[in-house]
């Protein structure tokens, strides 16, 4: 009873900062990407400074607590049912697919947009020009989640709702 | 309708508003606590924050030249989606291929 409460939670908590993290995710490249070309200099300026360093706050923690707390129920299920029982079940084939995926995802959350977006939104600050490198750099990572999250949102969902996939 | 209406929202104002009052006390309260135990808390975020540094310049040396000759695919979003889900087909189709049509 108690593990269910609690791997209830961890899950509950993975899915809600994981819709935070995603939803972030396609409004920078479906809404944000698209329309900040368009914008006047100051005023793409302006964005940069006051709107995208918030939305990269919610966006760069809710990859964190999501990875951490997906992290956490794997384990926590592993220790329940035993490792034996889980690893090559057909929740555990998926859930591995989908967490490797989620995985690079997250890394290339702190290790490639973040740090680059930091340089942008300093240069911005600084009423310099960002150098093209930090926007491309950024910018491909941010794309290649995008893509990543289509087949890893699929398993995510399969691990508990298509069993059958691995029968 | 605005007429049929406005003795249901008399009455639910009512409630509500006393209501609104107390949950406003009861949050101020929380949020008060919150904000005195934020340093605590943020700490183990700033160490995290650190540690991710370390990683930035090997992480971003072996993963942003495997992204680059895919630049002409991952500016164009329609591509991105297509890619994505021609992905979710491969993966699909090797499981079903392994597990047995």
């Amino acid at each position: 009873m108690a593990w269910e409460y609690y791997l209830g939670s961890l899950r509950w908590l993975h899915i809600i900062a994981g819709i935070t993290w995603i939803g972030l995710l396609y409004y920078f490249n479906f809404v944000q990407t698209p329309s900040f070309p368009k914008f006047e200099g100051s005023s793409r300026r302006d964005a940069f400074i006051n709107l995208v360093p918030t939305a990269l706050f919610w966006f760069r923690w809710a990859a964190l607590v999501t990875m951490f707390a997906g992290v956490a129920w794997i384990l926590s299920r592993g220790v329940q049912l035993g490792w034996d029982g889980y690893v090559g079940s057909n929740a555990f084939n998926s859930i591995t697919i989908g967490a490797g995926l989620g995985t690079i995802m997250f890394l290339n959350v702190w290790l490639i947009i973040w740090p680059n977006q930091k340089k942008i939104i300093q240069a911005n600050k600084d009423g310099e020009a960002p150098d093209p490198a930090w926007v491309s750099a950024a910018g491909q990572a941010s794309r290649v989640n995008t893509l990543l999250s289509i087949p890893m949102l699929f398993f995510m969902i399969a691990a508990r709702h298509l069993g059958v996939l691995w029968s | 309708m605005e007429a049929l209406l406005k003795p249901v929202f008399t009455v639910y104002d009512l409630i509500a508003k006393p209501l609104a009052a107390v949950l406003d006390q009861v949050l101020k309260v929380i949020m008060s606590i919150y904000d005195a135990i934020t340093p605590i808390i943020s700490l183990p975020f700033k160490i995290i924050e650190m540690i991710m540094q370390v990683f930035e310049a090997p992480y971003a040396a072996i993963f942003s030249p495997i992204y680059r000759p895919f630049g002409g695919i991952l500016s164009d979003h329609r591509k991105v989606i297509l890619t994505g889900l021609l992905m979710l087909g491969v993966f699909i189709l090797v499981i079903r291929l392994t597990h047995g049509l």
